[in-house]
């Protein structure tokens, strides 16, 4: 499975100043200063996941990815003002017949809430939700892949995830 | 300037700001500090060049009380010496609008 980084960023730092001397031992300078809404998430790492046994009479064991897949997540959306941000995740294509993506994101320590296991498809669907004023790296994205007998031998294939940082409400 | 995702805020550094300092006997030093207080998870750290022979204290923090930002100013006049102005802002500042405040430098003596 392939993983790739999206940035999805708004605002900046604003900082200007000019001069001005109103005494002979005292000066002042002006300085208006601004700061914009900031939204950012990468994410990083690459898992793979092969379903290669089972106990008989049971469709095949689940597969928990191997290899560290992290993301890390920086807003400065407000707690006291309505506003917080959701992560949603998705693929860039189906899983074939009988199989299921899942995926786990742990959510900042700072704040926000797990949706826990959530199955992955081309439709977005939120993953971390109510993250307010955070900057945090390094938490875990844990995958999973089920496995029906009905989707048979599968060649090796990946996909592409996308973590999206959105706004709400 | 941007985060990097997991980062705090990026700084951003201004430094089209000038000034200008006449000193006519004995040594002096310049003291600066802010009119009114920031917001919280706002700072603003201000550097000035120092003149020949004089020492800048380097990056200071600036808050409303004055802090030492050039000493051992000798006599002369000099103008034009660089201001480098940073911005910083934690995320537990959230949104700031716009909003102005004042770097107030001070020439006292310098004992």
């Amino acid at each position: 499975m392939k993983r790739f980084t999206k940035f999805i960023a708004a605002g900046v730092l604003c900082l200007t100043a000019s001069v001005a001397v109103e005494a002979q031992t005292t000066a002042t300078q002006g300085i208006t200063f601004a700061v914009s809404a900031i939204n950012v998430i990468s994410a990083t790492g690459s898992s793979v996941l092969t379903v290669n046994t089972a106990t008989p009479g049971s469709n095949p064991t689940q597969a928990s990815g191997v290899g560290a897949t992290t993301y890390a997540v920086t807003t400065n959306a407000g707690s006291g003002s309505g506003v917080s941000q959701d992560i949603t995740i998705e693929i860039n294509s189906n899983m074939p017949a009988g199989l299921t993506l899942g995926a786990t994101l742990t959510a900042p320590t700072a704040s926000g809430t797990s949706a826990g296991a959530v199955t992955l498809s081309t439709t977005p669907v939120t993953a971390v939700s109510g993250i307010t004023k955070t900057a945090e790296g390094g938490l875990a994205v844990a995958y999973t892949l089920d496995a029906t007998v009905a989707a048979g031998v599968v060649s090796s294939a990946s996909r592409t995830v996308t973590l999206t940082i959105v706004t709400t409400p | 300037m941007d985060a990097v995702p997991g980062a705090q805020p990026s700084a951003l550094t201004d430094q089209t700001a000038r000034y200008s300092v006449t000193v006519a006997s004995g040594r002096m030093k310049i003291a600066g500090q802010l009119d009114t207080p920031l917001p919280s998870g706002v700072t603003i750290k201000i550097q000035l060049a120092a003149p020949s022979g004089a020492t800048s204290m380097g990056s200071v923090v600036l808050t409303d009380t004055p802090q030492d930002l050039v000493r051992f100013i000798p006599p002369g006049q000099r103008t034009g010496l660089p201001v480098t102005l940073i911005l910083t802002a934690t995320v537990t500042a959230g949104i700031v609008s716009y909003a102005a405040s004042h770097v107030v430098l001070t020439l006292v003596d310098d004992p």
